[in-house]
């Protein structure tokens, strides 16, 4: 199978001028999956890290969010940004991955808090420093909550981009953010 | 986002909208106001802001990685493609054994025929056999108890009279008429019965059994 084949039933790809990131290119039309995995890639290995899944999980479950989207491909209406399209489909399964995960860990007797405070090898997590507490403490939120959380203050996402990553209203996304931070704060008030 | 209304109540929201720097810039300055008479909301807005700073530190960046190829994740989704024919094969086969085993001819329920009504008939015949052999037991062994209640009867009676006692057996009972000398009597009686086969037995009713069985065949009837 050539790149050509593979192209056949991609979407045509618009450039998400929504987004403030300028430093972006945006993707042609003619690009191929190629280009876009080497574009998406590393984001979506962040936003992975980014909702909890372990360090050596990364590679494999943005695999799968690219095998996903491609054999979904037939959904995606174009009536919105490819990025926005392929960012939801990366959240609903490293969502769903993420409580598989932890439900692995509970099987198996091991404690999900500790593995949380790992640090990826490479990583820049210190020990004994507050980062590690606020990983495990945004790690601990309910999954819609940290949803809204990464994606309004780790991907730098307006309320309004959230509200159409997630397919939700953008009140609801105001209403989740602010109990988020009350939360987190709560959490990260206990160990201090 | 901006608050459209600057003399609202400054709440907790207010504060984190605050941290966003999201409010408008007359809201803004009705909160700088409110921080001058309430110091700890100002140190609530800077746990606010620092919490999200650590968290921006601490899930910053991931270890590097390489990029897989679009033919990495095609080769996954034939991967996931494989294994649900395998699964579907799986089924198909189990599905087909299972037809297989139900319809296999000798598996299939036989059709009565004359043979089997035979068969039953026979076997109706045999079990009557049995039944009335179990019933001839059953008579031989009330016959026996009979008999040897009568002849205890009888020694009971030399006990009476020796004795002055009265127990009297009638239809298959005993019955005291005196209880001065029951105790003894009723040891004597025991003595008596011992002296008897135990008609309840499983030997004595396999023995008899045997013995009416013969007395069948002597007659021209077999089992």
């Amino acid at each position: 199978m050539t790149y050509d084949d593979l192209m056949k039933g991609l979407p045509p790809v618009a450039a998400d001028a929504s987004r403030p990131r300028g430093e972006e290119q945006p993707i042609d039309a003619d690009r191929t999956l190629e280009d876009l995995i080497a574009r998406e890639f590393p984001r979506l290995q962040r936003l992975a890290w980014r909702f909890g899944l372990p360090a050596d999980e990364l590679d494999d479950a943005v695999q799968e969010v690219f095998a996903k989207a491609w054999a979904g491909r037939g959904r995606f209406r174009g009536d919105a940004a490819l990025t926005t399209w392929l960012t939801r489909v990366a959240v609903n399964h490293f969502t769903s991955r993420r409580q598989g995960w932890l439900r692995r860990m509970r099987v198996f007797h091991r404690d999900p808090d500790q593995v949380d405070r790992a640090p990826a090898s490479g990583g820049n997590i210190e020990t004994n420093d507050g980062y590690e507490r606020a990983v495990a403490c945004i790690r601990q939120l309910p999954p819609k909550l940290r949803q809204v959380l990464v994606l309004r203050y780790l991907e730098e996402m307006s309320c309004a981009e959230v509200a159409e990553t997630l397919g939700i209203p953008e009140a609801t996304v105001r209403t989740r953010v602010f109990h988020a931070r009350k939360k987190l704060r709560d959490r990260m008030g206990e160990h201090e | 986002m901006t608050r459209p209304e600057p003399k609202a109540p400054i709440d907790e929201r207010t504060l984190v909208d605050y941290a966003d720097q999201t409010l408008s810039p007359e809201r803004q300055a009705a909160v700088e106001r409110h921080f001058a008479d309430h110091p700890d909301a100002r140190a609530l807005v800077d746990r606010y802001r620092s919490d999200i700073a650590l968290l921006r530190k601490g899930l910053g960046d991931v270890p590097p990685s390489t990029a897989p190829s679009a033919n990495a994740v095609h080769a996954r989704e034939g991967r996931r493609q494989a294994q649900r024919r395998t699964m579907r094969a799986a089924l198909v086969t189990c599905a087909a054994g299972i037809a297989a085993f139900l319809l296999w001819p000798e598996n299939a329920v036989e059709p009565v025929t004359p043979q089997t009504t035979q068969t039953e008939a026979r076997l109706r015949e045999l079990n009557e056999r049995i039944a009335d052999l179990e019933r001839q037991v059953a008579a031989l062994q009330t016959d026996a108890l009979q008999h040897a209640a009568y002849a205890s009867s009888l020694d009971f009676g030399a006990i009476a009279q020796e004795e002055s006692a009265a127990i009297v057996y009638e239809a298959g009972r005993f019955y005291e008429r005196d209880n001065r000398n029951t105790a003894v009597a009723l040891s004597r009686y025991r003595d008596v019965v011992d002296r008897f086969p135990n008609t309840r037995s499983a030997a004595f009713a396999a023995e008899r059994i045997q013995a009416l069985t013969q007395a069948h065949q002597d007659e021209g009837l077999s089992l």
